[in-house]
């Protein structure tokens, strides 16, 4: 219980900071994906099934906020969160930089759904420039903001949460 | 009991359906405003708040900080230009000062050049460049005009002399040169002598010497120029301060001259003087008498007599 409220807690920070803060530290316009960033995390921590709920709180809050459609974010974050999650039961690793690696595919993967999505809905848009004007840094800028995300939230869960990590998943 | 069983084991993948089709419905519907949506935007708003007024205080501190030193710095430059702005303004109004000075020792130069009927004379105007050993350097010299022992007046009165003429320079012996000689007199009742210069730095009074000693001169009288040599009749020299006796047949007068010339920046040479008769004997004096009574208690002009004809009893 402590568990889920805690990552209740942490998800719906990660939002509000998402939709308000993340436009301080935004490099021309590219803005890191922090919730994407927490879905991969709680996918590797805790499960698909974790990571996907992630996606599914994260998304809303990313598509209320934002000018999408309801579920937009939602389906490209729940994709994500399940794919990452039943990836990483197969790493046998936990070096840092395969965890950016996984961030790194995970946010692109997550950046060409998007703009699939957004070209089906309105097929006039031009995705190549999208993706390539926006989803390729917001990708590497999420990447590299990874390691931080995933201490401080392995911190607040080691913390707060008495959180031991699975036995299935690789531990941040 | 299969399908349950099969529904467990594959839980994650069936909660992936539902959601990936709850949000499928939801794009395939198109609605932007819904009923979930609308909650969740005022859920948002409301928990967003903090986060937004947390962050515009942030950002403001930031601003504020960092104003302390962008502002200061901006102050900074700001005061040296302000400074530098000032700077020329002062010198703008110094010059601006310096011209209206000028244009009015100018116009009283003008004035008194229109306004003397007594003399006809043609002024050069020069300007003083430079001052040495009680002499004065003047910007004009043969190539305007200039000759030796012109006379060198302002609207106050007499400066000095010329003595040195190079092509476009001259030097001005002032009155306080100790070499000065100026033919004097007395303007009230034309008692004449001789100004000579000091030749101190520390006195500038000048002596009228060679004075009758039965001739009346007081304290305050005014000493303008008697015409006999170089320099036209009539100008003011200077007044009396005080009159002395010396153990012979003359006395002596202290001057204080009329003109510092000193503080000059630019005088008149005299270079053609023409003495009006009426001056010679007095204007008032000419008038109040006859022609053939025209007597004029002055002394014929230029006076040849030797000192001992003049001053015997």
């Amino acid at each position: 219980m402590r568990k889920n409220a805690l990552w209740l807690i942490l998800v719906v920070i990660a939002a509000l900071i998402q939709t308000t803060w993340l436009k301080a530290i935004a490099i021309r316009g590219v803005e890191p994906n922090l919730i994407l960033v927490l879905v991969v995390y709680f996918a590797i921590a805790s499960g698909e099934e974790r990571g996907m709920f992630t996606g599914v709180l994260g998304g809303a809050f990313q598509d209320v906020s934002g000018a999408s459609i309801l579920g937009h974010h939602v389906v490209c974050l729940v994709l994500v969160g399940y794919g990452v999650g039943r990836l990483t039961t197969r790493l046998i690793t936990e070096h840092p930089a395969v965890k950016v690696a996984v961030v790194f595919t995970a946010a692109l993967t997550n950046g060409l759904l998007y703009t699939f999505i957004e070209y089906v809905q309105s097929p006039g848009s031009n995705p190549i420039s999208k993706i390539l004007a926006g989803v390729i840094h917001a990708t590497f800028y999420t990447a590299l903001l990874s390691p931080v995300v995933f201490l401080l939230v392995y911190l607040v869960e080691q913390r707060l949460g008495r959180a031991k990590p699975k036995p299935r998943g690789a531990t941040p | 009991m299969n399908l349950a069983r099969h529904i467990h084991e594959s839980r994650s993948a069936v909660v992936l359906a539902i959601l990936v089709a709850l949000s499928l419905v939801s794009l395939a519907s198109g609605k932007r405003a819904t009923w979930v949506a609308d909650g969740l935007r005022a859920a948002i708003s409301v928990a967003s708040y903090p986060f937004s007024k947390a962050l515009k205080t942030v950002e403001r501190a930031a601003d504020y900080t960092t104003g302390l030193f962008v502002s200061y710095n901006g102050a900074l430059e700001g005061n040296r230009a302000l400074q530098k702005k000032l700077s020329a303004a002062m010198l703008r109004a110094a010059d601006r000062a310096e011209l209206a000075a000028e244009n009015t020792r100018l116009r009283r130069m003008l004035r008194f050049e229109r306004n003397q009927p007594k003399f006809c004379f043609e002024p050069v105007e020069v300007e003083v460049i430079g001052e040495f050993e009680r002499k004065l350097q003047v910007d004009r010299g043969k190539k305007h005009g200039v000759r030796e022992f012109m006379c060198a007046m302002t609207s106050d009165g007499v400066v000095g002399a010329v003595v040195d003429v190079q092509w476009l320079s001259s030097h001005v012996l002032t009155l306080h040169h100790a070499q000065c000689r100026i033919g004097a007199m007395i303007g009230r009742n034309r008692v004449r002598g001789i100004v000579r210069g000091s030749g101190s730095d520390v006195s500038r009074i000048c002596t009228m010497e060679y004075i009758d000693i039965n001739d009346d001169v007081r304290v305050g009288d005014i000493v303008v120029t008697s015409g006999e040599r170089i320099f036209p009749r009539g100008i003011v020299i200077g007044t009396v301060l005080s009159v002395r006796s010396s153990n012979s047949l003359l006395k002596e007068a202290d001057v204080m001259p009329a003109a510092n010339p000193y503080a000059l920046d630019e005088l008149f040479l005299v270079q053609k003087a023409e003495t009006p008769l009426d001056e010679v004997a007095g204007a008032a004096l000419s008038e109040a008498m006859t022609p053939d009574s025209a007597m004029s208690r002055a002394y014929p002009m230029p006076d040849l007599r030797s000192v001992q004809e003049r001053y015997a009893p």
